[in-house]
């Protein structure tokens, strides 16, 4: 197969929306004209833009924003993520967490909504947490938050009972996507249940019976590779078998 | 055994002397490891796992880059001075691509199993590597290509060779080349030494002795070789990542759908 | 000399002092920088041209114990090779051949880095290389060993020992192990006619070969005087290091450690590859660059087979 040779003539890559491989340049920035921002799998070498990881190349005109969208297992933490993480030790003055990222990451004692040293929630090692990613650096171990910018909760916090199961990082990405993810919708309209989602591909989901967070977590990690139409398809078989 | 009046007639397989066997790259095999992908040149086929960005411990941490780290397995038999070797090469030439200095303190293990040994393992191994590599989204600076290259008794130059066509060769050559970037800027990637790019030898392992235009003319056949084997890794990333757009071109893999695994394989044979 | 000259003179001493440690802090902190300086002006940190490579030294016949060895110094690094000679029977697939068991080991005398226990990859490497050169070069004819086609052979263990690890290891290496291999006597020895071999022995006082009263009177025995290996074209490695279009051979371990991209090249004859070995790097080797590699091995090729010549000629003297 030929590889079509595309050049940059506008401001805009030639390459977006198609599969690009570590080391394709896809972006001369001495003619890219305003700002670029890059997002995942993307670095500048000089004046051009290369990649660094497998995937789709993407585009959104609004903030002229590039990213590369990969199939990934790994997470690597980034700011303002919402991740779950497993609490692994307790320290002095924070909780060791374990998210699926090169290393542990550090959850303050105080950092929940109204809490001071007398009455801090108090984990236990393996307990599950919903909590925003406040700090992420390379050379630092990446630190989390269960309060949101103005110090309210809002949703992050401990997670009681439940089951969870773990998924790609693309995955994650899809579930959590507007409008609705299709098999989330057709599995809310006939069964009850809580789901939380970690962009570090994690999936906490809990509901009354044991049958039903069994049959969301199938679900959704079938509907991984499957059109709308499909997933649909996919959902009502599996709700028929579960009568 | 080449035909010495006709060195153009076929191998003992069949093949002409420029002629690959047929290849066969399939990745997300392991589920518990955090990427893989198996290589299969006809007969050869070998495994590589890697796992990483993890915490590493003690001597190994290096607070300025990630520690590359791989493991031969053979198919039997304990591990020697050959395996050894074989991991010191793979090591440096992948620390050529892997952006090490992006996740400093950790490390990166890679881990071969030798499935069968049929001629140009080294080579098989470099190429199951770098694909295992980008399947754990390992932030890497380019991709590789590996070719195996033979010369007879007689001074031919022959590609691939199998098992029995490497021992009763004079020598053959392991040659790892970059592999040639999509590129939407004119111009790029730089040519280095009057050279394109992907001419350059990242690694060379010899083994046996030959004189020096017969190297010469190893080198050339490798690169002519390692084109076509750069078509066929781009050819299996597209697929394989065509399949993660939710509903857009691609329909279930065979059937009922595979929870978590991204498998698809593409053989490609390949003419003279 | 007066009050005033002192203090100058003292300033002056000072200024040296401070000057040469803050040379060496900016070799230690910034040693690719340090280097680059050196090769912006075409030399070496030890003052070398780029191509040359260091004093090589090779003293043929150290070791009286063994059956040939020999101390090779290629500046720093040391080598000290020897080779034992074994009876054995030789492989039935090779019936009219011996054989040479190769052990190269980096004791840790030779290099802060090594560890006593399990042995470094550097080390396995290299045996490695080393196995795959002398079998791949014609240097040694395993039919030298043989004694009884079928029956007897010699058994050759060559062992080298890295005393001290400054670089150019499989350079060292490989010149030890041709060296001790020209300096090998292959013992005389008697073979009664059922094929049993037996070593005669010199007691130091005679010249007339010492046999044993009670075997002068089984029936005859052929008898091989001690003899030296006819030995084909010595294989010369050469430790080149890439760096942007630099080409630096020999390098010291200072230069290993901070240039990344080796390559490797050993030759018999200036036309004759034995072994090109460029274990990744971060330079790419062109065509041109690996031309370049092989000129500088041709010209080492040339030195270290004179470096050879003289060694035995020095020790034939002896």
């Amino acid at each position: 197969m030929e590889v079509k040779e595309s050049v940059q003539t506008g401001s805009v890559s030639p390459l977006v929306l198609q599969i690009v491989a570590p080391g394709d340049i896809v972006l001369d920035l001495s003619k890219a004209g305003k700002v670029v921002r890059l997002g995942g799998g993307l670095r500048q070498d000089g004046e051009s833009v290369v990649v660094t990881r497998a995937g789709r190349l993407r585009h959104m005109q609004a903030n002229n924003k590039y990213w590369v969208e990969g199939l990934q297992k790994r997470y690597v933490p980034s700011i303002e993520e919402g991740v779950i993480g497993v609490v692994a030790d307790r320290r002095f003055e924070s909780y060791s967490v374990d998210i699926g990222a090169p290393s542990n990451a550090i959850l303050p004692i105080l950092a929940f909504e109204g809490a001071t040293r007398r009455n801090a929630p108090n984990l236990q090692p393996g307990a599950a947490v919903y909590a925003r990613v406040v700090r992420a650096h390379r050379d630092v171990q990446p630190e989390l938050s269960c309060m949101d910018v103005s110090n309210k909760s809002s949703g992050f916090g401990p997670l009681k009972n439940g089951y969870i199961f773990e998924c790609s990082t693309g995955l994650a990405r899809s579930l959590l996507s507007k409008p609705t993810c299709p098999v989330l919708e057709a599995l809310g309209k006939r069964l009850s249940y809580e789901i939380a989602v970690g962009l570090n591909g994690r999936v906490w989901v809990n509901a009354q019976e044991p049958s039903t967070v069994v049959a969301v977590s199938n679900a959704i990690l079938t509907s991984e590779f499957l059109t709308p139409g499909q997933q649909h398809i996919m959902v009502s078989k599996v709700l028929e078998r579960m009568q | 055994m080449i035909n010495l009046e006709k060195p153009e007639q076929a191998r003992s397989d069949g093949r002409t002397a420029n002629q690959l066997r047929p290849m066969v790259c399939s990745r997300g095999l392991l589920e518990r490891a955090h990427g893989s992908a198996r290589w299969q040149q006809d007969n050869t086929i070998i495994m590589a796992a890697v796992y990483g960005p993890k915490p590493v411990s003690g001597k190994k941490e290096n607070p300025e880059r990630a520690t590359l780290e791989v493991l031969w397995k053979t198919k039997s038999g304990i591990a020697g001075n050959t395996e050894k070797e074989a991991e010191v090469t793979i090591r440096r030439t992948l620390e050529y691509i892997v952006l090490s200095s992006m996740h400093p303190n950790t490390g990166i293990s890679i881990v071969f199993q030798v499935v069968n040994d049929d001629g140009a393992i080294l080579a098989c191994a470099m190429n199951a590597a770098c694909a295992a590599l980008v399947d754990a989204g390992i932030p890497l600076n380019g991709l590789i290509v590996a070719v195996s290259v033979g010369v007879s008794t007689h001074g031919v130059v022959v590609v691939d060779p199998t098992k029995v066509e490497e021992k009763n060769f004079r020598a053959h050559v392991c040659l790892v080349f970059p592999n040639r970037p999509k590129c939407a800027v004119a111009g790029l990637p730089a040519p280095v030494g009057g050279e394109p790019a992907e001419h350059g030898i990242i690694s060379c392992v010899t083994r046996g002795a030959m004189s020096v235009d017969e190297y010469m003319t190893c080198l050339e056949r490798g690169r002519a070789a390692s084109v076509k084997i750069t078509s066929l890794i781009r050819n299996s990333l597209e697929h394989c990542q065509l399949l993660q757009v939710v509903g857009v071109e691609f329909g279930a893999v065979a059937g009922s759908p595979v929870p978590g695994e991204a498998f698809f394989a593409i053989a490609v044979l390949l003419g003279p | 000399m007066s009050a005033e000259e002192a203090p100058a003179s003292a300033s002056v001493v000072k200024d040296v002092v401070v000057s040469s440690m803050e040379v060496e802090a900016f070799r230690r902190l910034f040693p690719l920088q340090y280097i680059e300086r050196y090769l912006d002006a075409a030399v070496r940190p030890d003052g070398r041209p780029l191509g040359r490579a260091r004093p090589t030294d090779v003293v043929l016949g150290q070791v009286p114990t063994t059956d040939g060895s020999a101390l090779v110094r290629l500046g720093n690094t040391t080598m000290l090779a020897g080779v034992k000679l074994e009876l054995s029977v030789p492989s039935t697939e090779t019936p009219d051949q011996g054989r040479i068991a190769i052990d190269f080991q980096m004791p840790p005398i030779c290099s802060p880095h090594v560890r006593p226990g399990r042995p470094a990859e550097d080390a396995c490497a290299i045996n490695e290389q080393l196995s795959n050169v002398l079998a791949s070069s014609q240097l040694v004819d395993l039919r030298e060993f043989s004694i009884t086609s079928g029956k007897s052979a010699w058994m050759a263990h060559l062992d080298i020992y890295c005393l001290n690890a400054d670089g150019s290891l499989l350079d060292a290496a490989l010149l030890a192990s041709t060296a001790a291999l020209m300096d090998v006597q292959i013992p005389a020895i008697s073979i009664n006619d059922e094929g049993k071999v037996q070593i005669i022995n010199f007691r130091e006082d005679q010249d007339e070969p010492m046999v044993d009263a009670e075997k002068v009177s089984e029936t005859k025995r052929k008898v091989v005087d001690k003899r030296r290996l006819k030995l084909g074209p010595a294989p010369v490695a050469v430790t080149c290091m890439l760096y942007k279009n630099h080409l630096l051979a020999d390098p010291t371990a200072e230069e290993e450690a901070v240039l990344h991209t080796v390559v490797i090249v050993v030759l018999d004859s200036p036309d004759n590859l034995i072994s090109l070995y460029k274990p990744g790097g971060s330079v790419l080797a062109t065509t041109s660059t690996v031309m370049d590699c092989i000129a500088v091995a041709r010209l080492r090729l040339k030195e270290v087979h004179r470096i050879l010549e003289e060694a035995t000629k020095r020790e034939g003297e002896d």
